[in-house]
Protein backbone atom coordinates (compact mmCIF):
# COMPACT_ATOMS: atom_id res chain seq x y z
CA UNK A 1 0.00 0.00 0.00
CA UNK A 2 1.06 3.59 -0.89
CA UNK A 3 0.05 6.61 0.95
CA UNK A 4 1.41 9.57 -1.00
CA UNK A 5 1.73 12.30 1.08
CA UNK A 6 1.62 15.28 -1.17
CA UNK A 7 3.01 18.88 -1.04
CA UNK A 8 0.21 21.16 -0.55
CA UNK A 9 2.24 24.04 -2.58
CA UNK A 10 0.20 23.35 -5.92
CA UNK A 11 -3.22 23.37 -3.73
CA UNK A 12 -5.74 26.84 -3.37
CA UNK A 13 -5.00 28.47 0.19
CA UNK A 14 -8.65 27.23 1.61
CA UNK A 15 -8.08 24.14 0.71
CA UNK A 16 -4.58 24.50 2.31
CA UNK A 17 -6.20 25.39 5.49
CA UNK A 18 -8.07 23.07 7.60
CA UNK A 19 -10.95 24.37 10.17
CA UNK A 20 -9.04 24.12 12.82
CA UNK A 21 -6.53 27.38 11.20
CA UNK A 22 -9.09 29.44 10.32
CA UNK A 23 -8.03 31.46 13.24
CA UNK A 24 -5.09 32.38 11.18
CA UNK A 25 -6.77 34.98 8.79
CA UNK A 26 -7.51 37.27 11.72
CA UNK A 27 -4.22 36.90 13.48
CA UNK A 28 -2.60 37.57 9.99
CA UNK A 29 -4.66 40.43 9.62
CA UNK A 30 -3.54 41.68 12.83
CA UNK A 31 0.20 40.97 12.16
CA UNK A 32 0.80 41.86 8.07
CA UNK A 33 0.43 45.84 8.28
CA UNK A 34 2.90 45.85 11.52
CA UNK A 35 5.55 43.67 9.68
CA UNK A 36 5.06 45.32 6.30
CA UNK A 37 6.58 48.61 8.48
CA UNK A 38 8.86 46.63 10.22
CA UNK A 39 11.46 46.58 7.86
CA UNK A 40 12.68 45.72 3.97
CA UNK A 41 10.96 42.82 2.20
CA UNK A 42 14.33 41.18 2.68
CA UNK A 43 14.54 40.94 6.23
CA UNK A 44 11.17 39.71 6.56
CA UNK A 45 10.73 35.82 5.69
CA UNK A 46 7.67 35.37 3.72
CA UNK A 47 4.79 33.64 5.60
CA UNK A 48 4.72 29.46 4.62
CA UNK A 49 2.38 27.37 6.31
CA UNK A 50 3.71 23.59 6.08
CA UNK A 51 0.73 20.80 5.63
CA UNK A 52 -0.05 17.70 4.20
CA UNK A 53 -2.81 16.06 2.02
CA UNK A 54 -2.95 12.74 2.17
CA UNK A 55 -4.19 10.06 -0.69
CA UNK A 56 -4.55 6.76 -0.49
CA UNK A 57 -4.03 4.80 -3.35
CA UNK A 58 -5.57 0.99 -3.46
CA UNK A 59 -4.42 -1.07 -6.45
CA UNK A 60 -7.17 -4.08 -7.11
CA UNK A 61 -8.60 -6.34 -9.56
CA UNK A 62 -12.36 -7.29 -9.92
CA UNK A 63 -13.57 -11.02 -10.72
CA UNK A 64 -16.80 -12.14 -11.46
CA UNK A 65 -19.11 -15.10 -10.18
CA UNK A 66 -17.20 -17.59 -12.39
CA UNK A 67 -13.96 -16.62 -11.13
CA UNK A 68 -12.69 -14.34 -14.28
CA UNK A 69 -11.20 -11.07 -14.31
CA UNK A 70 -13.30 -8.48 -14.78
CA UNK A 71 -12.18 -5.93 -17.62
CA UNK A 72 -14.09 -2.55 -17.03
CA UNK A 73 -14.88 -1.76 -13.82
CA UNK A 74 -16.80 2.07 -13.18
CA UNK A 75 -16.06 4.75 -9.96
CA UNK A 76 -20.22 3.23 -9.33
CA UNK A 77 -19.47 -0.20 -9.40
CA UNK A 78 -18.07 -0.51 -6.19
CA UNK A 79 -17.50 1.21 -2.19
CA UNK A 80 -14.15 1.31 -0.37
CA UNK A 81 -14.35 0.08 3.35
CA UNK A 82 -11.29 1.93 5.05
CA UNK A 83 -10.94 1.00 8.74
CA UNK A 84 -15.39 0.79 8.53
CA UNK A 85 -16.02 3.64 6.95
CA UNK A 86 -17.45 3.46 3.51
CA UNK A 87 -15.91 5.45 1.14
CA UNK A 88 -18.06 6.45 -2.18
CA UNK A 89 -16.18 9.51 -3.50
CA UNK A 90 -12.43 9.38 -4.93
CA UNK A 91 -10.53 11.46 -6.78
CA UNK A 92 -9.67 8.86 -9.49
CA UNK A 93 -9.59 5.27 -10.90
CA UNK A 94 -7.40 4.51 -13.76
CA UNK A 95 -5.93 1.77 -15.34
CA UNK A 96 -2.88 0.02 -12.91
CA UNK A 97 0.61 1.35 -14.31
CA UNK A 98 2.12 -1.92 -13.57
CA UNK A 99 3.02 -3.96 -16.60
CA UNK A 100 5.43 -6.59 -15.57
CA UNK A 101 5.39 -9.41 -12.90
CA UNK A 102 8.43 -10.09 -10.58
CA UNK A 103 7.86 -13.76 -9.91
CA UNK A 104 9.06 -15.99 -7.07
CA UNK A 105 7.88 -19.31 -6.69
CA UNK A 106 7.83 -20.36 -2.88
CA UNK A 107 8.04 -24.11 -2.92
CA UNK A 108 7.34 -25.97 0.07
CA UNK A 109 10.06 -28.97 0.68
CA UNK A 110 9.20 -29.90 4.55
CA UNK A 111 8.97 -33.07 5.16
CA UNK A 112 4.55 -32.74 5.42
CA UNK A 113 4.58 -32.62 1.06
CA UNK A 114 6.97 -35.10 1.00
CA UNK A 115 4.35 -37.30 -1.32
CA UNK A 116 3.31 -34.76 -3.63
CA UNK A 117 6.78 -33.00 -3.77
CA UNK A 118 7.75 -34.32 -7.32
CA UNK A 119 4.63 -33.33 -9.17
CA UNK A 120 5.49 -29.89 -7.61
CA UNK A 121 9.25 -29.71 -8.22
CA UNK A 122 7.85 -30.81 -12.29
CA UNK A 123 5.10 -28.03 -12.15
CA UNK A 124 7.70 -25.75 -11.18
CA UNK A 125 10.24 -26.34 -13.79
CA UNK A 126 7.37 -26.28 -16.53
CA UNK A 127 6.63 -22.81 -14.86
CA UNK A 128 10.31 -21.48 -15.47
CA UNK A 129 10.79 -23.26 -19.12
CA UNK A 130 7.37 -21.08 -20.38
CA UNK A 131 8.55 -18.30 -19.40
CA UNK A 132 9.05 -17.27 -23.38
CA UNK A 133 5.12 -16.55 -22.76
CA UNK A 134 6.11 -13.26 -20.32
CA UNK A 135 9.06 -11.99 -21.79
CA UNK A 136 8.95 -9.21 -19.34
CA UNK A 137 8.44 -10.95 -16.44
CA UNK A 138 11.26 -11.98 -13.84
CA UNK A 139 11.00 -15.77 -12.42
CA UNK A 140 13.15 -16.26 -8.70
CA UNK A 141 12.52 -19.94 -7.31
CA UNK A 142 12.97 -20.51 -3.64
CA UNK A 143 12.64 -23.45 -1.19
CA UNK A 144 12.09 -23.87 2.42
CA UNK A 145 12.19 -26.27 4.62
CA UNK A 146 14.41 -27.21 8.00
CA UNK A 147 14.99 -23.87 9.91
CA UNK A 148 15.09 -21.59 6.54
CA UNK A 149 14.10 -20.87 3.59
CA UNK A 150 16.54 -21.34 -0.02
CA UNK A 151 16.77 -18.96 -2.85
CA UNK A 152 17.59 -21.49 -6.12
CA UNK A 153 18.21 -19.10 -8.59
CA UNK A 154 17.05 -15.60 -9.16
CA UNK A 155 16.18 -14.61 -12.66
CA UNK A 156 18.35 -16.99 -14.32
CA UNK A 157 15.85 -20.04 -14.01
CA UNK A 158 16.07 -21.52 -17.05
CA UNK A 159 19.79 -22.53 -17.15
CA UNK A 160 20.66 -26.05 -16.32
CA UNK A 161 22.13 -25.51 -13.04
CA UNK A 162 19.12 -24.03 -11.52
CA UNK A 163 17.07 -27.11 -13.02
CA UNK A 164 19.42 -29.33 -11.39
CA UNK A 165 19.48 -27.67 -8.09
CA UNK A 166 15.38 -28.14 -7.92
CA UNK A 167 15.18 -31.30 -8.64
CA UNK A 168 18.31 -32.09 -6.19
CA UNK A 169 15.70 -30.72 -3.18
CA UNK A 170 14.38 -33.28 -1.16
CA UNK A 171 11.25 -32.90 0.86
CA UNK A 172 12.43 -33.54 4.62
CA UNK A 173 12.24 -31.36 8.01
CA UNK A 174 10.05 -28.76 9.41
CA UNK A 175 8.21 -26.18 7.65
CA UNK A 176 9.12 -22.80 8.28
CA UNK A 177 6.05 -21.12 5.90
CA UNK A 178 5.88 -17.72 7.42
CA UNK A 179 9.40 -17.23 7.84
CA UNK A 180 10.03 -18.06 4.43
CA UNK A 181 7.09 -15.79 3.40
CA UNK A 182 8.84 -12.62 5.05
CA UNK A 183 12.21 -13.99 3.35
CA UNK A 184 10.77 -13.62 0.18
CA UNK A 185 8.82 -10.27 0.93
CA UNK A 186 12.15 -9.07 1.42
CA UNK A 187 13.72 -10.15 -1.32
CA UNK A 188 11.16 -8.81 -3.54
CA UNK A 189 10.91 -5.20 -1.84
CA UNK A 190 14.45 -5.14 -2.00
CA UNK A 191 13.44 -5.75 -6.17
CA UNK A 192 10.91 -3.05 -6.30
CA UNK A 193 11.08 -1.34 -9.43
CA UNK A 194 8.75 1.01 -10.89
CA UNK A 195 5.39 -0.61 -13.36
CA UNK A 196 6.73 -4.07 -11.99
CA UNK A 197 4.29 -5.95 -9.46
CA UNK A 198 5.69 -8.33 -6.86
CA UNK A 199 3.65 -12.04 -7.47
CA UNK A 200 4.69 -14.61 -4.90
CA UNK A 201 3.14 -18.06 -6.23
CA UNK A 202 3.39 -19.95 -2.73
CA UNK A 203 3.44 -23.88 -3.45
CA UNK A 204 2.56 -25.49 -0.38
CA UNK A 205 0.18 -27.30 2.22
CA UNK A 206 -0.19 -24.21 4.16
CA UNK A 207 0.44 -25.65 7.37
CA UNK A 208 3.75 -23.77 9.78
CA UNK A 209 5.72 -26.36 12.29
CA UNK A 210 8.62 -24.48 13.00
CA UNK A 211 8.67 -20.29 12.38
CA UNK A 212 10.08 -17.60 14.77
CA UNK A 213 7.60 -15.34 13.29
CA UNK A 214 3.64 -15.20 13.47
CA UNK A 215 1.41 -15.46 10.14
CA UNK A 216 0.24 -12.14 11.36
CA UNK A 217 4.09 -11.04 11.30
CA UNK A 218 4.61 -12.80 7.58
CA UNK A 219 1.46 -11.56 5.77
CA UNK A 220 2.17 -8.10 7.19
CA UNK A 221 5.54 -8.90 5.42
CA UNK A 222 4.14 -9.99 2.20
CA UNK A 223 2.02 -6.74 2.21
CA UNK A 224 4.68 -4.11 2.89
CA UNK A 225 6.28 -5.55 0.08
CA UNK A 226 3.58 -4.74 -2.16
CA UNK A 227 3.39 -8.25 -3.52
CA UNK A 228 0.36 -10.45 -3.95
CA UNK A 229 0.15 -14.21 -2.86
CA UNK A 230 -1.35 -16.96 -5.12
CA UNK A 231 -1.61 -19.57 -3.15
CA UNK A 232 -1.80 -23.42 -4.70
CA UNK A 233 -2.56 -25.75 -2.57
CA UNK A 234 -0.50 -28.82 -2.01
CA UNK A 235 -2.35 -30.26 1.39
CA UNK A 236 -3.75 -33.16 -0.55
CA UNK A 237 -6.61 -34.26 2.56
CA UNK A 238 -5.62 -32.22 4.96
CA UNK A 239 -8.27 -29.56 5.27
CA UNK A 240 -7.02 -26.43 7.95
CA UNK A 241 -4.00 -25.97 5.68
CA UNK A 242 -5.55 -24.42 2.60
CA UNK A 243 -8.23 -22.15 4.71
CA UNK A 244 -4.75 -20.47 5.92
CA UNK A 245 -2.78 -20.35 2.34
CA UNK A 246 -6.64 -18.96 1.17
CA UNK A 247 -6.54 -16.30 4.03
CA UNK A 248 -3.15 -15.66 3.11
CA UNK A 249 -3.83 -14.82 -0.41
CA UNK A 250 -6.56 -12.40 0.52
CA UNK A 251 -5.15 -10.46 2.83
CA UNK A 252 -2.67 -9.93 0.11
CA UNK A 253 -4.88 -8.79 -2.67
CA UNK A 254 -4.02 -12.48 -4.64
CA UNK A 255 -5.94 -15.82 -4.98
CA UNK A 256 -6.20 -19.57 -3.50
CA UNK A 257 -6.13 -22.38 -6.55
CA UNK A 258 -7.00 -25.75 -5.49
CA UNK A 259 -4.28 -28.76 -5.91
CA UNK A 260 -4.92 -29.48 -9.56
CA UNK A 261 -4.03 -25.77 -10.68
CA UNK A 262 -0.85 -25.74 -12.18
CA UNK A 263 1.93 -23.41 -11.56
CA UNK A 264 2.23 -22.42 -15.34
CA UNK A 265 -1.98 -21.81 -15.37
CA UNK A 266 -1.52 -19.70 -12.24
CA UNK A 267 1.25 -17.48 -13.85
CA UNK A 268 -0.96 -16.89 -17.01
CA UNK A 269 -4.40 -16.05 -14.48
CA UNK A 270 -2.00 -13.72 -12.31
CA UNK A 271 -1.05 -11.91 -16.03
CA UNK A 272 -4.59 -11.95 -16.70
CA UNK A 273 -5.45 -10.14 -13.23
CA UNK A 274 -2.10 -7.78 -13.70
CA UNK A 275 -3.79 -6.11 -16.85
CA UNK A 276 -7.22 -5.96 -15.54
CA UNK A 277 -6.09 -4.03 -12.28
CA UNK A 278 -7.21 -0.71 -11.63
CA UNK A 279 -5.55 1.78 -8.92
CA UNK A 280 -8.31 3.70 -7.12
CA UNK A 281 -7.67 7.23 -5.36
CA UNK A 282 -9.19 8.67 -2.35
CA UNK A 283 -8.17 11.03 0.72
CA UNK A 284 -7.27 9.62 3.98
CA UNK A 285 -10.55 9.13 5.88
CA UNK A 286 -9.01 8.98 9.21
CA UNK A 287 -6.14 10.07 10.24
CA UNK A 288 -5.58 7.47 12.85
CA UNK A 289 -2.10 6.14 13.34
CA UNK A 290 -0.97 2.40 12.20
CA UNK A 291 -2.92 -0.01 10.22
CA UNK A 292 -5.64 0.71 8.58
CA UNK A 293 -7.84 -1.96 7.27
CA UNK A 294 -9.35 -2.22 3.76
CA UNK A 295 -12.18 -4.07 1.76
CA UNK A 296 -13.83 -3.17 -1.70
CA UNK A 297 -17.56 -4.41 -1.93
CA UNK A 298 -19.70 -3.82 -4.73
CA UNK A 299 -22.36 -0.69 -4.74
CA UNK A 300 -24.71 -3.14 -7.01
CA UNK A 301 -23.75 -6.10 -8.48
CA UNK A 302 -22.57 -8.85 -5.28
CA UNK A 303 -21.12 -11.19 -7.98
CA UNK A 304 -18.20 -9.26 -8.44
CA UNK A 305 -15.58 -9.95 -5.98
CA UNK A 306 -13.10 -7.03 -5.41
CA UNK A 307 -9.00 -8.39 -4.90
CA UNK A 308 -6.65 -6.03 -2.75
CA UNK A 309 -4.66 -6.21 0.08
CA UNK A 310 -6.21 -6.09 3.77
CA UNK A 311 -4.79 -3.18 4.80
CA UNK A 312 -2.25 -0.27 4.86
CA UNK A 313 -0.24 1.45 7.82
CA UNK A 314 -0.54 5.09 7.97
CA UNK A 315 2.37 7.20 9.40
CA UNK A 316 1.95 11.34 8.87
CA UNK A 317 5.02 12.51 7.84
CA UNK A 318 7.24 14.66 9.73
CA UNK A 319 6.68 18.20 10.23
CA UNK B 1 -46.81 -29.81 -12.12
CA UNK B 2 -45.69 -26.86 -14.04
CA UNK B 3 -48.85 -25.30 -12.61
CA UNK B 4 -48.32 -25.47 -8.71
CA UNK B 5 -44.12 -24.26 -9.32
CA UNK B 6 -45.93 -21.12 -10.98
CA UNK B 7 -48.24 -20.65 -8.03
CA UNK B 8 -45.20 -20.99 -5.02
CA UNK B 9 -43.17 -18.76 -7.32
CA UNK B 10 -45.88 -16.01 -7.51
CA UNK B 11 -46.84 -16.63 -3.83
CA UNK B 12 -42.76 -15.78 -2.50
CA UNK B 13 -42.71 -12.89 -4.96
CA UNK B 14 -46.03 -11.52 -3.82
CA UNK B 15 -44.28 -9.99 -0.19
CA UNK B 16 -41.59 -8.18 -1.80
CA UNK B 17 -43.81 -7.08 -4.36
CA UNK B 18 -46.36 -5.53 -2.16
CA UNK B 19 -43.62 -4.11 -0.03
CA UNK B 20 -42.94 -2.32 -2.71
CA UNK B 21 -46.07 -1.54 -4.15
CA UNK B 22 -47.21 0.07 -0.52
CA UNK B 23 -44.32 1.40 -0.19
CA UNK B 24 -43.02 -0.31 3.01
CA UNK B 25 -39.52 0.08 2.36
CA UNK B 26 -37.76 2.49 3.94
CA UNK B 27 -34.29 4.37 2.22
CA UNK B 28 -30.79 4.77 3.98
CA UNK B 29 -27.19 4.95 3.71
CA UNK B 30 -24.62 2.08 4.93
CA UNK B 31 -21.87 4.68 6.23
CA UNK B 32 -19.87 2.63 8.30
CA UNK B 33 -19.25 -1.85 7.85
CA UNK B 34 -17.13 -4.04 9.75
CA UNK B 35 -16.72 -7.60 10.72
CA UNK B 36 -17.77 -8.30 14.42
CA UNK B 37 -19.18 -11.17 16.49
CA UNK B 38 -22.00 -13.68 14.49
CA UNK B 39 -25.00 -13.95 16.35
CA UNK B 40 -24.66 -16.44 19.11
CA UNK B 41 -27.39 -18.29 18.52
CA UNK B 42 -25.82 -20.14 15.48
CA UNK B 43 -22.84 -21.44 17.56
CA UNK B 44 -24.70 -21.60 20.91
CA UNK B 45 -25.25 -25.95 20.70
CA UNK B 46 -22.27 -26.44 18.94
CA UNK B 47 -20.35 -24.65 21.87
CA UNK B 48 -22.43 -26.36 24.38
CA UNK B 49 -21.71 -29.97 23.00
CA UNK B 50 -17.91 -29.00 22.67
CA UNK B 51 -18.01 -28.61 19.05
CA UNK B 52 -15.73 -26.29 16.87
CA UNK B 53 -15.07 -22.66 18.79
CA UNK B 54 -15.97 -19.49 16.38
CA UNK B 55 -12.88 -18.53 14.69
CA UNK B 56 -12.27 -15.43 12.17
CA UNK B 57 -13.28 -16.96 9.58
CA UNK B 58 -17.17 -17.32 11.84
CA UNK B 59 -17.01 -13.14 11.67
CA UNK B 60 -20.11 -11.63 10.60
CA UNK B 61 -20.75 -8.22 8.87
CA UNK B 62 -21.96 -5.19 10.65
CA UNK B 63 -23.71 -2.12 9.13
CA UNK B 64 -24.45 1.03 10.13
CA UNK B 65 -27.30 1.98 8.62
CA UNK B 66 -28.39 5.64 8.33
CA UNK B 67 -31.69 6.60 7.48
CA UNK B 68 -33.47 10.19 7.78
CA UNK B 69 -35.05 9.83 11.24
CA UNK B 70 -33.15 6.12 12.77
CA UNK B 71 -29.88 5.20 12.29
CA UNK B 72 -29.49 0.85 12.68
CA UNK B 73 -26.75 -0.84 13.93
CA UNK B 74 -27.79 -3.96 12.08
CA UNK B 75 -25.53 -7.80 11.78
CA UNK B 76 -25.60 -10.45 9.36
CA UNK B 77 -25.85 -13.80 10.32
CA UNK B 78 -22.93 -15.68 8.17
CA UNK B 79 -19.83 -14.57 7.47
CA UNK B 80 -20.43 -13.59 3.63
CA UNK B 81 -24.02 -11.68 4.30
CA UNK B 82 -23.40 -8.97 1.76
CA UNK B 83 -25.35 -5.38 1.38
CA UNK B 84 -24.59 -3.77 -1.76
CA UNK B 85 -22.93 -0.43 -0.56
CA UNK B 86 -25.46 1.95 -2.91
CA UNK B 87 -25.77 5.50 -2.26
CA UNK B 88 -29.06 4.81 -1.28
CA UNK B 89 -30.93 0.96 -0.16
CA UNK B 90 -34.60 0.15 0.50
CA UNK B 91 -35.42 -1.71 3.48
CA UNK B 92 -37.89 -2.84 6.08
CA UNK B 93 -39.10 -4.33 9.53
CA UNK B 94 -39.72 -8.26 9.52
CA UNK B 95 -40.32 -10.21 12.48
CA UNK B 96 -38.10 -8.15 14.54
CA UNK B 97 -35.49 -7.99 12.26
CA UNK B 98 -34.21 -5.82 9.42
CA UNK B 99 -35.11 -7.13 5.70
CA UNK B 100 -32.75 -5.64 3.42
CA UNK B 101 -33.57 -5.46 -0.44
CA UNK B 102 -30.47 -6.64 -2.26
CA UNK B 103 -31.66 -6.79 -5.26
CA UNK B 104 -35.18 -6.66 -7.84
CA UNK B 105 -35.72 -10.31 -6.63
CA UNK B 106 -34.75 -10.92 -3.40
CA UNK B 107 -34.12 -9.64 0.55
CA UNK B 108 -31.98 -10.43 2.94
CA UNK B 109 -32.47 -10.51 6.85
CA UNK B 110 -30.51 -8.62 9.36
CA UNK B 111 -30.45 -8.77 13.37
CA UNK B 112 -30.75 -5.37 14.45
CA UNK B 113 -28.27 -5.02 17.20
CA UNK B 114 -29.07 -1.19 17.99
CA UNK B 115 -31.36 1.35 17.25
CA UNK B 116 -30.89 5.33 17.54
CA UNK B 117 -32.57 8.17 16.54
CA UNK B 118 -30.83 10.32 14.00
CA UNK B 119 -30.25 13.55 15.94
CA UNK B 120 -28.27 11.46 18.88
CA UNK B 121 -26.64 9.48 16.12
CA UNK B 122 -25.82 13.08 14.87
CA UNK B 123 -24.38 14.71 17.92
CA UNK B 124 -22.49 11.76 19.03
CA UNK B 125 -20.67 11.74 15.65
CA UNK B 126 -19.86 15.25 15.60
CA UNK B 127 -18.05 14.73 18.90
CA UNK B 128 -16.22 11.42 17.59
CA UNK B 129 -15.11 14.15 14.96
CA UNK B 130 -13.71 16.85 17.28
CA UNK B 131 -12.43 14.51 19.01
CA UNK B 132 -10.24 13.39 15.88
CA UNK B 133 -9.46 16.77 14.71
CA UNK B 134 -8.33 18.23 18.33
CA UNK B 135 -4.17 18.52 18.00
CA UNK B 136 -2.52 15.34 18.95
CA UNK B 137 -1.27 15.23 22.73
CA UNK B 138 2.50 14.28 23.38
CA UNK B 139 2.73 10.47 24.04
CA UNK B 140 5.35 8.45 25.08
CA UNK B 141 7.79 7.46 22.15
CA UNK B 142 8.37 3.98 23.63
CA UNK B 143 4.64 2.99 22.27
CA UNK B 144 5.21 4.39 18.98
CA UNK B 145 4.41 2.23 16.02
CA UNK B 146 7.46 1.75 13.51
CA UNK B 147 7.06 3.22 10.06
CA UNK B 148 5.68 0.89 7.38
CA UNK B 149 5.13 1.15 3.93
Amino acid sequence: MRILLLDDSNLPIAAMLSHRRKWLFPLLFLILPHSAFAGNAIDIPAATYRTTVSEVRVTFFVTDDKNRPVGKIEQDDFAVVDNGMVIRDFRSLMRSDETALDVVALVDASESVAPRFQATVNDVLELVSQRQSAPDDAISVMSFSGLQATLLCSDNCRSTGAGQRLLAAKAEGATPLFDALAYSADFMAQRRAPGVRPLLILLSDGDDTISKISSRDAVEAVIASGANVYAIDRSGNAPHGGIGLQRIAEATGGRYFPAEAHAAEVLRTAQEDLRASYIVTYQLPSHAVGFHSLRILPKHNLNLQFHCRSGYYYEPKNP
Amino acid sequence: MKSSLCLILILCALPMAYAERLGIYQHGTVVKMRMGDCPSTHHGFMVAMGGPAQTAADDCPEYTLVSDKVVFVIVGKFSSQLIPLADEIDFRFHNNELAVRVDDGHESKFNIKEIILRSEWDLIQRHIENQMSAPPQPTDSSLAMPARD
